[in-house]
């Protein structure tokens, strides 16, 4: 019993999908935690075409170009931090903080 | 969009008619490059299915600092990998969720920087002193790409870091001197 309780508690939670909107030049959240085998669901909004990437040394991707009513997933496997940026707009910034 | 590129690619072909030399009549191949310079970075391409490979020069990254333009002579090099896809054509991950290249390379880009080239390229496109140019695996120019317009024209998004996506961000995150 004592045995199968301590495996219960190895076992990784369950992986949450997390909703990404980029609305009116900005994705919201700005800033969000996900643990590792979350799925990052990222929704175009805008009548403008925006491109998701990543620079961060590590966890460096690119989703390709993104029209409006498309949706880009993406899972995260390892941890720590990293921004998520879009090509052609420079401002726009938002925070992923991912831990085990 | 489409104005700003109509705009870029008009002001791209009055370099060209100007004569200056541009693009791969400058900016030369960096023959040994996968040796010779520091891969600094690995960006998984989900689009086009390939890992693209982020090369700089040893000189110009033991100069460079955090927050600061990349300095002069810096060449960055943007290099393709196959990688290996399933049954159903989706690229495998390893256990980091990273792509798995298989060796095999493809298109190599190439920036460089050096002192008054950005007077050569028209103000509404140029990108500092930064040039471009695309080769094929091999080196040989690539015949697919007849002018660099659109290299300068989607670097404009990152004016504010030195026209460099990756290159001036990863100084930041911090890449170990050679």
């Amino acid at each position: 019993m004592l045995a199968g309780l301590a495996l219960l508690g190895a076992m990784p939670a369950t992986a949450a999908e997390i909703k990404v909107t980029i609305r009116d030049m900005m994705f919201e959240p700005a800033a969000l935690r996900a643990r590792v085998g979350d799925t990052l669901v990222i929704e175009n909004t805008d009548d403008t075409a925006h491109q998701v990437f990543v620079a961060t040394r590590g966890h460096s991707i690119d989703l390709g170009g993104q029209k409006k009513g498309e949706v880009r997933r993406y899972t995260v496997r390892q941890a720590g931090t990293f921004d998520l940026e879009c090509v052609p707009h420079g401002h726009m910034s938002a925070k992923v903080e991912v831990t085990p | 969009m489409l104005p700003a590129a109509a705009i870029a690619a008009s002001a791209g072909a009055a370099a060209l008619a100007q004569g200056t030399p541009t693009g791969p009549d400058r900016v030369a191949f960096p023959a040994g490059f996968e040796k010779d310079f520091v891969l600094y970075n690995v960006t998984d391409r989900f689009d086009t299915k390939r890992a693209r490979h982020h090369f700089i020069n040893r000189e110009a990254l033991a100069k460079a600092e955090p927050g600061k333009p990349l300095p002069d002579g810096t060449i960055l090099v943007m290099q393709d990998h196959e990688v290996e896809l399933d049954a159903a054509g989706a690229p495998v991950l390893d256990g980091r969720g990273r792509m798995k290249p298989t060796g095999k390379t493809g298109n190599v880009g190439v920036m460089e920087k050096r002192a008054g080239w950005g007077q050569a390229i028209p103000a509404a496109l140029r990108n500092g002193d930064w040039d471009y140019a695309s080769y094929l695996a091999g080196g040989q120019r690539n015949p697919n790409v007849r002018n660099q317009d659109s290299c300068f024209t989607c670097h404009l998004s990152r004016a504010d870091r030195d026209w460099t996506f990756v290159a001036y961000r990863n100084v930041i995150d911090g890449i170990p001197k050679p």
